[in-house]
């Protein structure tokens, strides 16, 4: 089994819900953010458009953060999550710097958005062992399919732009998604095969 | 125009600039790549020209400059003794073990100077210290500009460079320093002076030809973002100054004030040059 994730950007409105959901969701630190909806600019006026592309990480099949990884904090599981163990992780940043996508972020301080902790703040702390000195990253949610639930920015698709599945099965709707639709991935040159795809 | 690569820029498809590596504490980091190399550099160049002083000098700019620099860098530095874990695929893994074998042998090399055979073991231990620095930069594939197969040897040249400087600027600031064969030391800083020259055009050149990220790294290098830098510091500070010094001094006869000056010139300009590198990794878009 290997998860895996479609976006259709034909349907992404922009709305940014995902990053929204993946925020509440996970409690990450402010500046923080495992799902990006980064805009692109296309043509010029009167015929310019924008184009909204949802950026995370992407679990890829050979993922140079874990090659480079000196502790082994960076691991890849059987169901082809790559996770972070926190508490191996020594804070060289050097998965930071050799991930093509930009996902994975530095937690210097925790902090909180205002002076206090808000009480969301607050539960947060105690929800997620994000420790300062390391890196974190998106896990597809784990402790959501260990519950057998989609991950947060799947479940909360507005525009229903995103579908979950698993890669290794052709008859899975999102196999079949990248069949029929010639789906591509995000810088596939650079050899690390992710696990997402995207249908323009 | 400075080109800036503002957090904003997060949101946007478009190149972004390395943080990690190079601003605030990545600075630690850059300092710790410099003294990693000024040190491996300078003991090779202190058997080639047999000054035994230089080995405890080198020793210590490693075990007492590089290694503290590379623990502060660190998020959590008392877990540094879990990077002895990957050396079959982390550069950085290997890195530290080269570092703590070129100490440990260092320090015998100096105890039985002039025992050929482990001058030239804890010699290869020292190259592999100035090299792996560029194998690390090499060995992300996020950043074209650093994936090219001539980042290792500009870091290992740059090293070489800087420890002959530093062992010329020691030998003509100190007369009373014993160098067996100072004429190997001269040839040494002169060559890679030269080589490095080549290096640095090939490495640019090929690069602005390459990919798009790898040409807007050169781009900000040498004309967006810090081009003040590039050319006073890499250019005329590590290039020009010494090679204007060093050349008439090889034919002729220079005054060893001169000497010194080009020696320094030389180290802040292999320093600056590991900052550019650094500072210029960018990441191309992501479509």
């Amino acid at each position: 089994m290997r998860y895996g994730l479609v976006i259709d950007l034909r349907k992404c409105a922009g709305c940014y819900s995902c990053m929204a959901a993946c925020k509440a969701e996970n409690f990450t630190p402010p500046g923080v953010f495992f799902t990006r909806v980064l805009v692109n600019e296309n043509g010029k006026y009167p015929n310019a458009r924008w184009q909204f592309i949802p950026v995370q990480c992407n679990h890829c099949e050979n993922p140079a953060c874990a090659a480079v990884c000196p502790t082994g904090a960076t691991s890849q599981k059987e169901n082809g999550i790559v996770t972070i163990d926190p508490n191996k992780c020594m804070g060289c940043r050097y998965c930071i710097v050799a991930c093509p996508y930009r996902v994975r972020f530095y937690v210097n301080k925790r902090g909180t958005y205002y002076r206090t902790p808000t009480p969301y703040e607050a539960f947060g702390f105690r929800a997620r062992d994000y420790q300062e000195g390391t890196v974190i990253k998106c896990d597809f949610c784990s402790h959501r399919l260990e519950q057998g639930l989609e991950p947060a920015c799947v479940a909360t698709c507005t525009s229903r732009a995103r579908y979950f599945g698993d890669l290794d099965d052709p008859n899975s709707e999102i196999s079949r998604l990248i069949t029929a639709n010639r789906a591509y991935q995000l810088l596939a040159e650079k050899g690390t095969n992710p696990s997402i795809y995207y249908i323009h | 125009m400075t080109q800036s690569y503002s957090t904003v820029d997060r949101f946007v498809v478009g190149f972004d600039r390395q943080r990690e590596w190079i601003e605030r504490r990545g600075l630690l980091l850059l300092t710790a790549f410099y003294l990693g190399g000024v040190g491996g550099g300078l003991f090779l160049a202190s058997i080639i020209s047999g000054w035994k002083a230089g080995i405890p000098i080198a020793l210590g700019i490693v075990a007492i400059g590089k290694g503290p620099a590379h623990l502060l860098f660190l998020g959590r530095p008392l877990r540094f003794w879990r990077a002895f874990r990957r050396p079959h695929s982390s550069w950085i893994s290997r890195g530290i073990y080269f570092m703590i074998i070129f100490v440990i042998l260092g320090i015998f090399s100096y105890i039985f100077y002039g025992n050929i055979a482990l001058a030239s073991v804890t010699g290869f231990f020292a190259f592999a210290l100035i090299i792996y620095t560029g194998f690390a930069l090499a060995a992300a594939p996020g950043i074209p500009f650093w994936s090219n197969p001539l980042v290792p040897i500009i870091f290992a040249g740059a090293a070489l460079t800087s420890g002959a400087a530093l062992a010329e600027a020691s030998h003509a600031i100190n007369t009373g320093t014993v160098f067996t064969n100072v004429a190997r030391l001269e040839t040494m800083g002169l060559v890679m002076g030269t080589t490095m020259v080549v290096f640095i055009f090939t490495y640019l050149l090929g690069n602005y030809m390459s990919t798009v990220a790898a040409k807007e790294s050169v781009a900000y290098l040498t004309r967006r973002g810090m081009p003040l830098i590039f050319w006073t510091g890499v250019v005329v500070l590590g290039i020009i100054i010494p090679l204007s010094i060093v050349v008439p001094a090889y034919i002729g006869e220079v005054a060893r004030g001169w000497l010194a000056v080009a020696g320094i010139s030389e180290l802040c300009g292999s320093f600056v040059l590991r900052y550019s590198l650094l500072k210029a990794g960018i990441y191309p878009p992501v479509i």
